[in-house]
């Protein structure tokens, strides 16, 4: 893939559509609303731009996508003033997509923060623990220890509805 | 997928059209601008570096320029055909022939770059001898100067003076050629050559170096040096020393 220190619009689309997805699950995962979702999703992609990062394949611009977007939404969630939403909230924004509340979803999203990376990687996007520890550039023993830790959260609270295969 | 009921569940997560519009517009805007903002960097830059550039340029050659003698008036070395002409101290204050270029060459860096008054000999490299190196005999118009040469490990020792003051020395010694003296105990054994220029004889001595060993290029700068070292006889009588006793090894 190259590397242009400066991309077109065109390209910037492009990359926007192959991964907003993943990005805006992951931000939403964090964030718990859209709105704040929306300006994270946007600031990572920002990053990108002005970064200007080479990457390798388009899974290697993807793992970075992720962790730029799990360090975007951390940094908001640490700011004093940010208020946290509730996933009801939601439903309140005017042109934000309707979210079908269920308990699976809530209880995801309900996971401490430290775990909701790894735990969508593993779930959703289906990586090894191997890949998304290289993805999120922590141990293999951590990213081990989270999934562990998220499993049995899920499993407490999901009950029969968690069924691991 | 590891578990479906998460996955339905993520899958309900995605952005309505208005906000994947909204952020598309926001990124394409920022990309806009982080153009713009290199366009100007680089106007930046180059608004910098053309004055940086011309700066750097100038002094290049201003550097060049010191070590090639381009701001110098006079540059020309003696020449041999000048020999016998009257020699004015203005003459004699102007640099050595051997040009700045030569002394990359080893054998250049024996020689002294400027004779200022006749006598004086520096060089940044060039280590005085002695504190009396410069030791002038104006009485009897007789300049005997010692160098040593960190490079070579050797000195090189010069004296000039009236032809009638090396006397008796000189009746059985041809001009021109090279002499030796005595081998030392470590084997080497001082070279040394006298030349003669209207009535001016003069001596170069070096302490372990073969003269006659010198290649071509090296003998032709040996001679140029010879032929603007007339100077040092151009003393100014201003100091009076008692000029005892000179002794020339060999």
């Amino acid at each position: 893939m190259k590397n242009p220190l400066l991309r077109t619009d065109k390209e910037i689309a492009e990359l926007y559509a192959r991964h907003k997805s993943t990005v805006w699950r992951v931000c939403f995962a964090y964030l718990k609303n859209p709105a704040d979702t929306e300006d994270a999703v946007s600031e990572t992609f920002i990053r990108l731009i002005r970064s200007a990062p080479a990457f390798e394949s388009e899974e290697h611009e993807k793992a970075w996508l992720i962790r730029t977007a799990s360090n975007v939404c951390k940094n908001q969630l640490k700011h004093w003033w940010r208020k946290r939403e509730d996933i009801d909230r939601c439903y309140d924004l005017p042109d934000a997509k309707p979210i079908e509340a269920n308990e699976v979803l809530e209880t995801v999203l309900a996971l401490p923060d430290r775990y909701k990376a790894a735990v969508y990687l593993y779930y959703y996007e289906g990586y090894t623990g191997a890949e998304i520890a290289g993805i999120l550039k922590k141990p293999q023993s951590t990213v081990r220890n989270q999934l562990r830790e998220a499993r049995a959260i899920l499993k407490e609270r999901l009950g029969d509805d968690f069924d691991e295969k | 997928m590891k578990n479906d009921c998460i996955v339905a569940a993520w899958n309900t997560i995605e952005p309505s059209g208005a906000q994947d519009a909204r952020v598309l517009s926001a990124i394409l805007s920022a990309n806009r601008s982080e153009g713009k903002r290199n366009e100007k960097t680089m106007l930046h830059t180059k608004k910098l570096l053309i004055p940086a550039v011309a700066l750097l340029l100038l002094a290049v050659v201003g550097v060049v320029g010191i070590r090639l003698n381009w701001f110098t008036a006079s540059r020309e070395p003696i020449e041999a055909e000048s020999e016998g002409a009257p020699v004015n101290d203005t003459e004699c204050k102007v640099p050595n022939p051997i040009l700045d270029e030569e002394l990359d060459a080893a054998f250049g860096y024996l020689f002294p770059t400027e004779i200022e008054k006749g006598y004086v000999l520096t060089e940044e490299g060039f280590n005085l001898y002695s504190d009396s190196a410069d030791a002038l005999h104006a009485e009897h118009r007789v300049l005997k100067a010692t160098y040593y040469n960190e490079e070579l490990d050797d000195t090189l020792l010069i004296e000039v003076a009236p032809s009638a003051y090396f006397g008796g020395y000189l009746k059985n010694t041809p001009y021109g050629v090279v002499q030796y003296g005595d081998p030392q105990t470590d084997g080497t054994r001082s070279s040394m050559i006298f030349f003669e220029n209207d009535g001016i004889t003069i001596l170069y001595q070096f302490g372990k170096t073969d003269i006659a060993a010198m290649n071509a290029e090296a003998a032709e700068r040996f001679y140029a040096m010879v032929h603007s070292a007339r100077c040092f006889c151009r003393i100014s009588p201003a100091e009076s020393e008692e000029n005892d006793e000179i002794d020339i090894d060999g």
